[in-house]
């Protein structure tokens, strides 16, 4: 094993395969930057890139792009309030307000040294498992799977910091629209209305874009003020954001909570990585002395985030790898490259190539570290941008929105749907919902069905009685119920 | 207590009822195809009901939210609808482009930032988005199809 690892080192110095991690970075960054173009769109645009590459070459050029994508989209959720791709919806909980007040340096900062150090961390575990993980994987089928992802709904009331109610209602009403379109079990569209579009349902696109950016833009050319508020606007200086990077080890707790869960949570195989950073979040807001003030601009609001995202992504490739089964939908695309790269992954894959397993580790983490670099050097320019007048930036970010929505499925409905969900959005937000709570609902609503159909065939209506299930259940209600307990307990005892 | 509050959630509880209304009386789903949808609508119901009773019970005893945004304005709003004018009418390279220039002009921008823009906004859906990454962006009025 220790012959493979130094092979894949070895390998990796070789200048084809830095130049082409060198080329992956940039392009990484700039699609990262585009509202509306994710890991999976980044993936999709550079595959057909791939084609006739020796296959370490395509593995370095895809995984370095993917891994700069992420970093792309944590500064448009901080900087604009415009989460590049889901998991970054997460980020703009805590991101923007301290954007708002002045500190986009420091949330910069911690941002790019929570996914640079959390990156590492998950692609050191991804080394340290790749021999070992197959059996733990493995136990995992349908129920805990089914059980993962509903967990994931349930932190929603958590994340909702002033009314779970609502936070709740959100989740619901996600999970409820993610069902448009055809079932997938037995192929019948459900609520279409006669119209084609709907047939694959609502897009998560348009929703996401809707959702976040929408209402931001709008405040923006109303007010036509700049996203920092003049007044709350301290000197942005780079020692900002090298103070927000220092902000990592002062909270050491959060960081490795948040890298634990995010590793943890990409292992599962199709629960898909948009989970972590909201569990993450909820996670560092529940052992927070201060709960309260998460949402208006604590670091620890951007530090979980970031690093579970990042640390997801290494642990998304165990599964990916060992069982060819992927951890998330952008793992999907890239194991679909792996076949295109004359690679499939599988069990038999860390027998054949473990050194390429290793590789896909390093590249993940080089990628990691030098997409960070790249954005710091970048930072103090992008937070310029905050100082741009609204009613100047509003449009130019708007026509932003529009073609990167429609550049997800070359679609004009979707650029539609992105003005309907913007309404809602803007309703959500002005009568205090959880818009990433309807997010992450919608993301989740469409596996959570499906592993419930399966369960129920496989293992009858008491799938849940599966030892694991019962774990994950008992952890979810802890997490739930620890944070309320003194006003059960006065509860109860006034009974 | 404003209205709205209580018509928000009001609506989400029309939307999910009158959804799933049509697909037991109209479309007929199997219990395979519906069940999920149904347990899912059904939760949004119950919460939104609960959610209407404890406005009422509340009534006129909650506080302000705190950091609550500014209002809309309807020109704010005219001019992020007249986006989409501009692509049904021009396409995504040439109404984007012209759109910043009026737009940026309309709200008091100097001619040289918004021509520059509208110059840049051409470079990226062409260069950038058409040319380099391959997006087919409509380059043709979306009313010709």
């Amino acid at each position: 094993m220790f012959d493979a690892f130094l092979s894949a080192a070895g390998q990796l110095l070789n200048p084809v395969v830095l130049a082409a991690m060198l080329l992956g970075l940039p392009l990484g960054l700039v699609i990262g930057l585009l509202p509306g173009l994710s890991g999976i769109t980044a993936i999709a645009f550079l595959i057909p890139f791939t084609f006739g590459m020796p296959p370490l070459v395509g593995l370095a050029f895809l995984l370095a792009a993917y891994a700069a994508v992420s970093q792309g989209g944590s500064m448009t959720a901080i900087i604009l309030g415009i989460p590049g791709e889901v998991p970054n919806a997460a980020t703009v909980i805590d991101g923007y307000p301290m954007t708002k007040a002045g500190r986009a340096g420091e949330a910069v900062g911690a941002a790019l040294m929570a996914s640079a150090l959390g990156g590492l961390f998950g692609c050191v575990l991804l080394a340290i498992l790749i021999p070992v993980i197959q059996p733990i994987v493995l136990s995992f089928a349908s129920p805990e799977n089914f059980f993962l992802a509903l967990a994931g709904i349930a932190f929603i009331a958590v994340l909702s910091s002033e009314a779970p109610n609502k936070g709740l209602i959100a989740g619901a009403l996600g999970i409820f629209l993610s069902l448009f379109g055809y079932s997938p079990t037995d192929g019948v569209p459900r609520f279409w209305m006669g119209v084609d579009y709907m047939l694959d349902g609502f897009r998560l696109v348009p929703l996401a874009m809707g959702l976040f950016a929408m209402p931001e833009i709008l405040a923006l050319m109303t007010s036509g003020r700049s996203i920092a508020r003049t007044q709350a606007m301290a000197p942005i200086s780079l020692r900002q954001v090298v103070n927000g990077g220092l902000a990592v080890f002062k909270h050491p707790g959060v960081f490795f909570r948040s890298c634990t869960i995010g590793s943890v949570i990409g292992m599962m195989p199709g629960v898909g990585g948009a989970t972590a950073p909201f569990v993450a979040y909820a996670a560092a807001k529940q052992t927070s002395r201060d709960p309260e003030s998460f949402g208006s601009g604590r670091i620890e609001g951007v530090i979980a985030p970031e690093a579970s995202s990042n640390a997801k992504e290494g642990g998304a490739l165990v599964p990916t790898l060992a069982l060819g089964i992927p951890g998330s939908a952008s793992m999907a695309l890239l194991l679909g490259a792996f076949i295109v790269l004359g690679l499939q992954p599988g069990p038999e894959f860390l027998v054949k190539h473990l050194d390429l397993a290793f590789a896909a580790a390093m590249i993940l983490a080089f990628g990691n570290l030098a997409s960070s670099f790249l954005m710091f050097l970048l930072s103090k320019l992008l937070i310029h941008i905050t100082r741009v007048p609204g009613h100047a930036l509003a449009p130019i970010l708007l026509v932003l929105v529009m073609i990167g929505s429609y550049s997800a499925e070359n679609n004009p409905i979707d650029v539609l749907f992105v003005f309907a969900f913007g309404g809602l959005g803007v309703v959500m937000e002005r009568f205090g919902y959880n818009r990433p709570a309807l997010l992450l609902g919608f993301v989740l609503g469409e596996t959570i069905e499906r592993y419930y159909q399966v369960s129920v065939n496989a293992y009858g209506a008491m799938f849940f009685m599966r030892p694991i299930s019962i774990a994950i259940i008992a952890v979810t209600l802890l997490c739930l119920l620890w944070p309320n307990r003194k006003r059960i307990l006065k509860y109860w005892e006034s009974r | 207590m404003k209205h709205g509050a209580i018509v928000f959630p009001a609506l989400i509880f029309a939307f999910a009822a009158t959804m799933l209304a049509i697909g037991y009386l109209y479309y007929q789903y199997s219990w395979t195809a519906f069940a999920f949808p149904l347990a899912a609508g059904l939760a949004v119901c119950a919460l939104c009901i609960a959610e209407i009773i404890a406005m009422f019970r509340a009534r006129g005893s909650e506080a302000p939210r705190a950091g609550a945004p500014p209002p809309i304005s309807a020109a704010g709003a005219a001019w992020l609808f007249a986006l989409a004018a501009f692509l049904y009418a021009l396409g995504f390279v040439f109404g984007a482009a012209l759109y910043l220039l009026v737009c940026l002009r309309g709200n008091g921008c100097s001619w040289r930032l918004s021509a520059g823009a509208s110059a840049v906004s051409l470079i990226v859906t062409w260069g950038l988005f058409i040319k380099l990454l391959g997006v087919q962006l409509p380059l043709h009025p979306l009313w010709m199809g």
